[in-house]
């Protein structure tokens, strides 16, 4: 009998300590919610004035960036962001994916390991440094081969594509390695070529990791400032061509806050809330589609 | 039964190494047209090696080193003129595990036929009910042919997988210990089929399991670290074996 109440009690002063760790838990990964809603909050809070008094539809369709005027229409650098994502998508993500294939599916392993490690640390160069590289030698050549200022949307998305490549390739290769071997042998068993199995198994059961790859590149891409500042022109204008000059929704909050005040000030903080619900709307719209994709398997 | 002739399938002084180990040593093995070979031995013994090295699976493998010849129907294997992928082709393999690519019942067995150039709807759904049918999984699967291959039971996915290699029409058919995961009934239902697909294919069955190479064997080979050290029918070898060490595996003294 006494040993018994001696095992439930040294039972109730484990439960109180397992307890106490799962308050700790719970209030730090709350106290990262909190984070982030008054980050919410606080943009919010600083946006909607000037949103309300241009009006919604006025403030993100209107092509004319006036702060001298109070006339705040946020539509060429919505188009902006948009552009150099896209660019930037088109030139990083097939470069990352036969990289990432080329690596994990080709690559003798003792190249990879070498390679590897190299392609990371293209992560671990300041932004500025990217964008230092654009102006003195990408705008130049923009300019001499295709005419234009040089500072462009091009330029844009080449120094931002580059600038994805290390997300990107170490998620997607992480996701084709994470493919069992048992479905390269299967498939190769079966008389498919390296190719075949390439593009018919592992492709496809790695698709939700490279998704995740090329989100979180488009994250980056759409967040990225310094370096576009740097080669993107920043003209208030919506871009015709890939060699016009652009500037994006994060460029125009670095480039005017420096500055700003009053109902200017609160028009960045709007271009802010916009940015912030762009960024929303693509990671609700990135995680149906992969829970989607999830189903259909 | 096979009768002698010039050989479907062939070995001749076959040596394999994983970097210093070396897992075959001088392996010469023949297989007749229609004959069901069983290979068994201990774990180790270069068992699946030999597969492997059958139909050149283990070609992308990093540091190993093959000798020796392999031939199907007389020509090499390894000549630098034979495509890798129509040599699995023509030998297919079913594993240890069974392993359904991620994708639907239908598409597993279309996959082989899709990858050598069928398109054409019919012709697929035709080829993928015969390869089906012919795995004797047909009945259980015919109304779930869209679910996903990975809700099937162990048994099912593996007779899909043979389904699967069927539906290419291979010449050589290797089954690399297929059972080993299965329970008996699942097991029993494997055998049967093999039995009836004796008839049409040549067939080449890794086992660890003695039993089961005298249950549905002709002709047996028994390895024993990478060495080939008794071949015969079955019969023959079940109750005379000529070595030692086949006599103590096969009254389960090791192995």
């Amino acid at each position: 009998m006494k040993q018994e109440g001696h095992v439930a009690g040294g039972g109730r002063r484990v439960r109180l300590s397992e307890r106490g760790v799962e308050r700790v838990l719970t209030a730090v990964a709350l106290s990262a919610i909190g984070v982030l809603a008054l980050i919410t909050v606080f943009i919010f809070i600083g946006g909607i004035p000037a949103i309300a008094r241009t009006g919604f539809w006025p403030f993100v369709s209107g092509h004319k960036w006036a702060p001298g005027r109070d006339v705040f229409g946020i539509f060429p650098m919505i188009m902006g962001s948009l552009w150099v994502t896209v660019g930037a998508l088109a030139i990083g993500v097939p470069l990352s994916l036969a990289c990432a294939i080329f690596l994990s599916e080709v690559a003798p392993p003792r190249t990879a390991r070498v390679i590897k490690p190299a392609i990371e640390l293209l992560a671990g160069i300041p932004s500025v440094i990217y964008g230092f590289m654009g102006l003195v030698i990408l705008v130049p050549l923009i300019r001499n081969r295709f005419g234009g200022p040089g500072f462009s949307v091009l330029a844009s998305s080449v120094v931002l594509g580059i600038m994805i490549l290390p997300t990107v390739i170490s998620i997607s290769y992480d996701a084709l390695k994470a493919v069992p071997d048992a479905y390269r042998d299967g498939s190769l068993a079966l008389g498919a070529t390296r190719w075949q199995t390439i593009s018919m198994v592992l492709l496809p059961a790695a698709r939700s990791g490279i998704l995740a790859a090329v989100i979180l590149g488009m994250g980056r891409a759409i967040g990225e400032t310094m370096a576009v500042i740097m080669v993107a022109g920043n003209a208030t204008k919506v871009p015709g061509s890939l060699l016009d000059p652009v500037r994006t929704l994060t460029s125009n909050i670095a480039l005017e806050m420096g500055y700003a005040a009053g109902m200017h000030r609160a028009a960045l903080f709007g271009t802010g809330v916009i940015l912030f619900v762009i960024i929303m709307l693509l990671s609700v719209l990135a995680s149906y589609t992969t829970s989607a994709r999830g189903k259909a398997r | 039964m096979a009768t002698d002739g010039p050989p479907k399938l062939a070995a001749s002084e076959l040596n394999y190494y994983y970097g210093d180990l070396q897992a075959l040593r001088d392996v010469s093995l023949e297989v007749q047209n229609n004959d069901l070979l069983t290979i068994m031995g201990p774990t180790g013994s270069g068992k699946t090696t030999l597969l492997r090295a059958i139909n050149r699976l283990n070609d992308l493998l990093p540091r190993t080193r093959m000798t020796g010849r392999v031939t199907l129907d007389g020509l090499d294997l390894y000549d630098p003129g034979a495509d890798p992928a129509e040599v699995r082709r023509r030998i297919g393999m079913v594993f240890a595990l069974p392993i359904p690519l991620p994708m639907s019942v239908y598409d597993n067995v279309a996959y082989g036929p899709r990858l050598h150039g069928v398109t054409r709807k019919s012709q697929l759904d035709e080829t993928v009910e015969k390869g089906l049918r012919d795995a004797i999984l047909w009945d259980e699967v015919k109304d779930r042919l869209a679910d996903s291959a990975l809700r099937l039971s162990g048994g099912q996915q593996q007779r899909l997988s043979i389904a699967r290699v069927l539906a290419v029409e291979p010449e050589v058919i290797l089954l690399d210990e297929p059972t080993s995961g299965l329970d008996p009934i699942s097991t029993l239902r494997i055998e049967e089929l093999l039995k009836q697909l004796r008839e049409r294919y040549t067939i080449v069955l890794v086992t660890h399991n003695p039993q089961q190479a005298a249950r549905v064997g002709d002709r047996v080979a028994f390895f024993y670290l990478g060495e080939l050290v008794e071949f015969g029918p079955s019969q023959r070898v079940f109750t005379r074996p000529r070595d030692r060490r086949t006599e103590d595996y096969i009254s389960g003294r090791f192995g």
